[in-house]
């Protein structure tokens, strides 16, 4: 199957769709259109085989400093299937606080590859000349 | 119809016999009625002494404890106006020997008095002739211990402050270093190195 969605949000928007047609599947005034992405993913199979489908996707979290736009996202959604599972989906939080970079957290692995990590370890370990320089200037 | 003469002389004996029982008994009545009558005289004239003698008897203690009464009301009057005149005396003697122990203490005092304070007076000049040389001496040293632990002690906090002001200024300065960073990125330049840590990560065998 094809999936051109690439986040955890808009995995969980289908899923909520389809649970919405399955619930009124039977009610007179039920809603019969599909989103676009819904309908793409559903034709020649059945609701139920989009939804296990959807189910079976793997979350990598990925923690950014800013809001990355859509088109980027779908980059690195690709890129992720290319490079390491067809059936990721990215999890995006931000936090302002890691300045640059990103944070990766994906099948029990975590790594801290921000530029606040960075900063920080820097700081630590220019921290005795940075002293001295504070020092010498008062 | 006839009666055999014995026993009308059975009958007369009988009858002089019961007339004997007759009168020794009327006899003996009256003697006894005779004998109660002369008792209950004699009794009545024994009540009657009895209670004269009783009625004296009263009487005189009457008399005797009214006598009594008298004479201590006179005895109590007497002690009385003994007391008065023997408590008017006692405050008398007593005031006069408070005043004459009062001079006398009085006058004791004030030469103790005059005496502890000549003493008191010497004492105390001594000692603080003595206070002003040990005070002169020790001011010197007390100067220079003073003005050295107050030294140290501004060293002490300057050094504390200074330490203090170089952690905020660090802290200050990489916070400040982490929002320049931040905010001289473009988003470009974001997703660049997004996708360089992804890559990092993906070499490092972190994914």
């Amino acid at each position: 199957m094809d999936y051109n969605v690439f986040t955890k949000n808009e995995v969980d928007l289908l899923l909520a769709e389809i649970e919405d047609l399955e619930r009124n599947k039977f009610c007179p005034g039920r809603r019969l259109a599909f989103s676009p992405e819904l309908s793409r993913l559903a034709q020649g199979q059945g609701l139920a085989s989009v939804k296990k489908a959807l189910a079976e996707l793997v979350v990598l979290d990925l923690t950014v400093a800013v809001k990355l736009s859509p088109a980027f996202l779908a980059k690195i959604g690709r890129w992720l299937r290319e490079e390491i599972n067809q059936k990721v989906i990215l999890d995006i939080k931000v936090d302002p606080s890691i300045i640059a970079g990103a944070i990766v957290s994906y099948g029990g692995k975590y790594r801290d590859l921000s530029a606040g990590r960075g900063l920080e370890e820097w700081f630590t370990r220019e921290s005795t000349r940075i002293q001295t320089l504070i020092n010498e200037d008062r | 119809m006839l009666i055999e003469p014995i026993f009308i002389y059975i009958l007369l004996v009988t009858i002089f016999f019961l007339s004997a029982v007759l009168i020794i008994v009327v006899w003996t009545q009256i003697s006894a009625f005779k004998k109660f009558s002369e008792i209950k005289r004699e009794t009545e004239q024994l009540r009657g002494s009895l209670i004269e003698k009783e009625a004296d008897v009263l009487c005189s203690a009457r008399r005797k404890g009214k006598q009594i009464i008298v004479s201590a009301l006179k005895k109590a009057t007497a002690i009385e106006a003994d007391a008065r005149v023997n408590q008017k005396q006692f405050k008398k003697l007593l005031n006069e020997e408070l005043n004459r122990v009062m001079h006398r203490y009085s006058l004791r005092l004030e030469e103790n008095s005059q005496k502890a304070f000549v003493f008191y007076q010497k004492s105390l000049e001594e000692n603080m002739d003595k206070n002003i040389k040990i005070l002169n001496d020790n001011a010197e040293d007390f100067k220079k211990a003073l003005l050295s632990s107050l030294e140290k002690e501004i060293k002490e906090q300057k050094e504390e402050k200074l330490k203090r002001l170089s952690e905020e200024i660090f802290k200050v300065l990489q916070e400040a270093s982490g929002e320049v960073l931040n905010r001289s990125l473009s988003l470009s330049n974001h997703e660049d190195l997004v996708l360089e840590a992804l890559e990092k990560a993906q070499k490092s065998h972190g994914l």
